[in-house]
């Protein structure tokens, strides 16, 4: 089985065709936002800093509290299930690192997200998160350390590794990569990447994965600006 | 918890700056006396439990942890006749929170996530087939489930489940079962046994990382203790198979990482993974 980087001729316009975004969705909110990548459709909402509760402790910082609701029906139960629970343990370390804390000692902010829609597999809903959380928080105007976006790489069967997946090709992929990027450097803030790969292979992803990051930034750049104007 | 001399007080007061002052003292090594890679004593304890059907205990240091694998028999979902179940729960039991505040939310979060990234791991790299657990199909198939109990919280409990998990599943023996042809219910002979059918090629075994940053780059430190995962920047999971493919990467974020750390990590991941893999062996 030969491996191959799948050519991506793209020019910018056709990655900014399955990303799609609207802020303040949610008015009540002290930030909103609503992301589409692909097939995969997600809400969330942050409430900004306010008063802290009498029984947690948050002594000098700020305190996070995420919660991330699933699309009900797919598991029988009401409860957040263990898969839920462990992508709402890692968006927590990415708002932990990314939001100056230091600058809200005795707050804390409320995010719920949620997942509207997901025909695909993990890669895209997880890179779809990432994408919404950041924007949530960019609407809602928190002092950020950087901006960030995820990038979902899968590796196909036949074609090789596959930015950006549709539907049908991430649920025949065998592996997949969800990069969490950063601004300013292009660095790698977070990762997940699940399946049976190699350096190689995770090398290669990454170096797919750096230029539509920063063509996630231009989207960014637009949709605020589209707002601000 | 004793705050009897200087020392203890400090790191009571501010973790991050007990630990800064004591890398400025002695280079190269950290609080509990070992160098930045290595990992500290292993002890394995197999097949000491009486009523499962496989089992073993491992202790990392001070970490504890207690692998059960028992077996039930329930009817196949319609959606796959041929394919059992798997279940694995993490226990951590309430005492064992690191901090007062906050502990019983604390305790179920960690449970939760390490539960799902060890089904994740079993699934992805097929440790386990599900057709395998199949009796017969449409009728009855095993539930596995495989149970963690910590006993000890010390840090690096992803490293201690997943050994514990290759340890138990290579000694566990499951009762055969018979399908009565007359009323069509199971028949389990408890005392004829015979050894568990897994993917034995496969051995995913974890290594921890926590990244923590001194004076301006960054230290790795391999099987994080409790104060060093505070303390961390960032934790990575490398997963790596017997063939040193890899099977899963986890990266809490906090560290911006570029590729060539990414590769630094894998060496140090590929080293700690065969010496623990010799100790599997022994």
């Amino acid at each position: 089985m030969t491996e191959t980087i799948s050519q991506i001729n793209e020019n910018d316009t056709s990655i900014f065709s399955c990303l799609h975004c609207k802020l303040s969705p949610i008015s009540k909110a002290t930030g909103s936002a609503t992301f589409t990548l692909n097939d995969s459709l997600c809400t969330c909402l942050l409430n900004g800093p306010g008063e802290l509760r009498q029984q947690q402790d948050a002594i000098n910082r700020l305190q996070v509290d995420i919660t991330f609701q699933a699309r009900p029906g797919n598991n029988n139960t009401n409860s957040t299930s263990t898969k839920d629970k462990l992508i709402e343990q890692w968006l927590e370390t990415l708002v932990r690192s990314t939001v100056l804390m230091e600058y809200y000692p005795r707050s804390q902010i409320n995010i719920v997200m949620y997942e509207e829609q997901n025909l695909s597999g993990e890669a895209t809903i997880l890179a779809c998160l990432c994408n919404t959380l950041c924007l949530t928080m960019l609407d809602a105007n928190l002092p950020m350390k950087y901006a960030f976006a995820a990038v979902p790489i899968v590796q196909h069967p036949t074609k090789g590794l596959l930015s950006l997946p549709k539907t049908k090709d991430e649920l025949a992929s065998t592996s997949y990569f969800v990069f969490v990027f950063e601004i300013t450097l292009n660095d790698i803030l977070a990762t997940h990447a699940s399946g049976d790969f190699d350096m190689k292979i995770l090398e290669q992803a990454i170096s797919i994965a750096q230029p539509i990051a920063r063509q996630i930034f231009q989207f960014y750049r637009q949709e605020l600006e589209k707002r601000l104007t | 918890m004793s705050i009897d001399n200087y020392e203890e007080l400090q790191k009571f007061i501010d973790l991050n700056e007990h630990y800064r002052t004591y890398l400025d003292e002695h280079n190269n090594t950290r609080p509990d006396g070992r160098k930045f890679h290595e990992n500290r004593s292993i002890q394995i304890l197999k097949k000491f439990l009486q009523h499962s059907y496989g089992s073993s205990m491992i202790r990392f240091g001070n970490t504890t942890v207690i692998c059960s694998i028992t077996g039930q028999l329930a009817k196949p979902s319609l959606k796959s006749l041929r394919s059992g179940f798997i279940q694995t729960v993490v226990l951590l039991p309430r005492t064992q929170a690191w901090s007062t505040y906050g502990r019983r939310q604390q305790i179920i979060n960690e449970n939760l996530t390490l539960s799902q990234h060890l089904l994740d791991i079993i699934y992805k790299s097929k440790l386990i087939n599900l057709e395998d657990l199949c009796i017969e199909e449409g009728k009855w198939v095993w539930c596995l489930q495989i149970d963690f109990q910590c006993l000890n919280n010390d840090g690096n409990l992803f490293d201690s489940c997943l050994l514990a998990l290759n340890v138990a599943l290579h000694h566990t023996y499951f009762p055969t079962v018979k399908i009565d042809p007359d009323t069509q219910k199971p028949l389990v002979y408890t005392k004829e046994l015979k050894h568990f059918q897994y993917n034995q090629q496969q051995e995913p075994l974890c290594c921890t990382i926590a990244v923590y940053e001194y004076e301006q780059e960054y230290k790795y430190l391999i099987d994080p203790t409790l104060e060093e995962e505070n303390i961390a920047k960032c934790i990575l999971h490398y997963v790596l198979l017997k063939n040193d493919q890899i099977c899963l990467i986890h990266k809490t974020s906090g560290a911006p990482f570029s590729i060539d750390k990414f590769h630094q990590c894998y060496s140090f991941a590929r080293e700690y993974i065969l010496e623990l893999r010799r100790k599997l062996n022994q």
